[in-house]
């Protein structure tokens, strides 16, 4: 222990701890699970406290943290990435369209009134590329910019994702709801 | 209007990324006019909503905090003494800083003489759970705004509720007291049990920090403690007055809890406050 490592520890302390929640939000909606959340953010912050001392002043923190975080997810839990077909998100069946148009109101909406972990699995069943840019936009509150930043690739192939990845959800929880017999023919 | 490329911008417009208001309104033509741009509109719109309200914030447990900074020490090889030093509140106090803090006030105690006229029970006082230090702590960290209260509010009945609704077992005492209003509370947690702090400010712009805890609690010294020596002290209806630089630390039971006061303000204004409150 010496007198630049303590420092080293309360500088990082300062400027990476307090992003914890942000990533933890992140790791839980990516993993779908607690445990592998945990897993993943004290994996994160070792790596992000080895790199650190080499990084320059100004650095956007939370941002870095990020990209750590992804690439520790990619390496511990990435599968072979999905490919999603345009054909599984642009075709809508005619019931799908009837629902839209008899339900107007968000808040009233049959889709408000599923449980909670219809849609945190339906989230968590999503092709990665797909889930990324949506727990970044809509969850975590990214700009296109960022996620653009963080997925690195350009702002209209984000655009794309994020309207494929929700046109899947609203499918999958449409899919959902009719099984469980909340949508009345 | 109508291809792939357009549609797509519909997400966009709806994440408040179109910036261009002839774009904008474009697009707002678009979907008043064409069923397909109407539909995509509804699901991404409807689809953000829900996600955005059934998807709660989900936060890094106090235990997770914990295991990382243990982690993160053992890189810079943080002796075991230092780790023991468990962050006392639900706030995130680092280590090193605490490790700081105790070894500066242990080298100030023995260095020089304290002002106390009772018997020096602050030399006695050690540990990461004994809560003079604990007290003497926080109020540092709530100086340097590295700890925040938690909830703010001026009413004494709201801060019981609240420390009630945040799981704190025993009955807490909010004294209301001229020449300083309450501000704030947090508790914090040792092993599963909740403890009650709360504060004050004057109009001078001191700081109060008031943490207390049932006599019982103390008398087992399983989760916080104090030197048998300066219970007594206190059972025995004495009032503990600590004072080093513009700090002061007070021990002094109140019904049934041991209240430790820490604050900047003077400290026969402190004595005066709080050694008579019954």
């Amino acid at each position: 222990m010496n007198k630049q490592s303590i420092k080293l520890y309360v500088e990082f302390e300062k400027e990476a701890i307090p992003h914890m929640d942000d990533l933890y939000n992140f790791a839980f909606w990516m993993t779908g699970k607690r445990r592998a959340a945990n897993k993943l953010i004290q994996k994160t912050y070792l790596k992000a406290f080895r790199f650190y001392a080499k990084l320059e002043n100004g650095t956007d923190y939370r941002g870095w943290l990020f990209r750590i975080l992804k690439n520790s997810y990619l390496n511990m839990y990435s599968k072979t990435p999905d490919q999603v077909g345009s054909n599984q998100t642009e075709n809508l069946s005619e019931n799908m369209k009837s629902f839209l148009s008899y339900n107007p109101s968000p808040e009233n909406h049959i889709f408000f009134q599923l449980p909670d972990n219809e849609l945190s699995e339906a989230i968590a069943a999503l092709p990665e590329e797909l889930k990324t840019v949506i727990v970044l936009c809509d969850i975590e509150n990214f700009s296109y910019d960022q996620i653009a930043d963080f997925v690195d690739c350009p702002i209209g192939t984000v655009r794309s994702r994020l309207s494929r990845a929700r046109k899947l959800l609203f499918k999958k929880l449409f899919e959902c709801a009719n099984e469980k017999g909340y949508i009345s023919k | 209007m109508g291809d792939k490329f357009n549609i797509d911008l519909l997400a966009a417009l709806i994440d408040g990324e179109i910036e261009d208001p002839k774009i904008k309104s474009e697009l707002e033509s678009f979907i008043t006019s064409d069923t397909e741009a109407a539909t995509e509109f509804k699901i991404q719109s409807l689809i953000k909503n829900l996600v955005r309200r059934n998807t709660g914030v989900v936060s890094a447990s106090p235990k997770l905090r914990r295991r990382v900074q243990k982690k993160l020490m053992a890189e810079v090889e943080l002796p075991d003494a230092t780790v023991t030093l468990k962050p006392i509140t639900q706030q995130y106090i680092s280590y090193a800083t605490v490790a700081v803090i105790v070894l500066a006030l242990i080298l100030i105690v023995f260095n020089r003489p304290p002002l106390s006229d009772d018997y020096n029970f602050a030399v006695e006082q050690t540990g990461a759970d004994n809560m003079f230090i604990q007290a003497q702590f926080n109020f540092q960290a709530l100086l340097n705004d590295q700890l925040k209260t938690q909830f703010k509010s001026d009413s004494p009945e709201m801060i019981k509720n609240y420390f009630e609704k945040s799981g704190v077992k025993y009955s807490t005492i909010i004294p209301l007291l001229d020449q300083m209003s309450l501000s704030g509370a947090f508790v914090s947690d040792e092993f599963g049990d909740k403890f009650a702090h709360h504060t004050y400010s004057t109009p001078e712009g001191k700081l109060v920090y008031l943490y207390q805890v049932n006599e019982q609690t103390l008398h087992s010294g399983t989760k916080i403690k104090l030197t048998k020596g300066l219970i007594k002290y206190i059972d025995d209806g004495g009032c503990y007055v600590y004072s080093q630089g513009q700090t002061s630390t007070l021990i002094v039971k109140v019904k049934d809890n041991i209240f430790s006061v820490v604050s900047n303000l003077p400290r026969i204004e402190l004595k005066e406050t709080f050694c008579n409150i019954k």
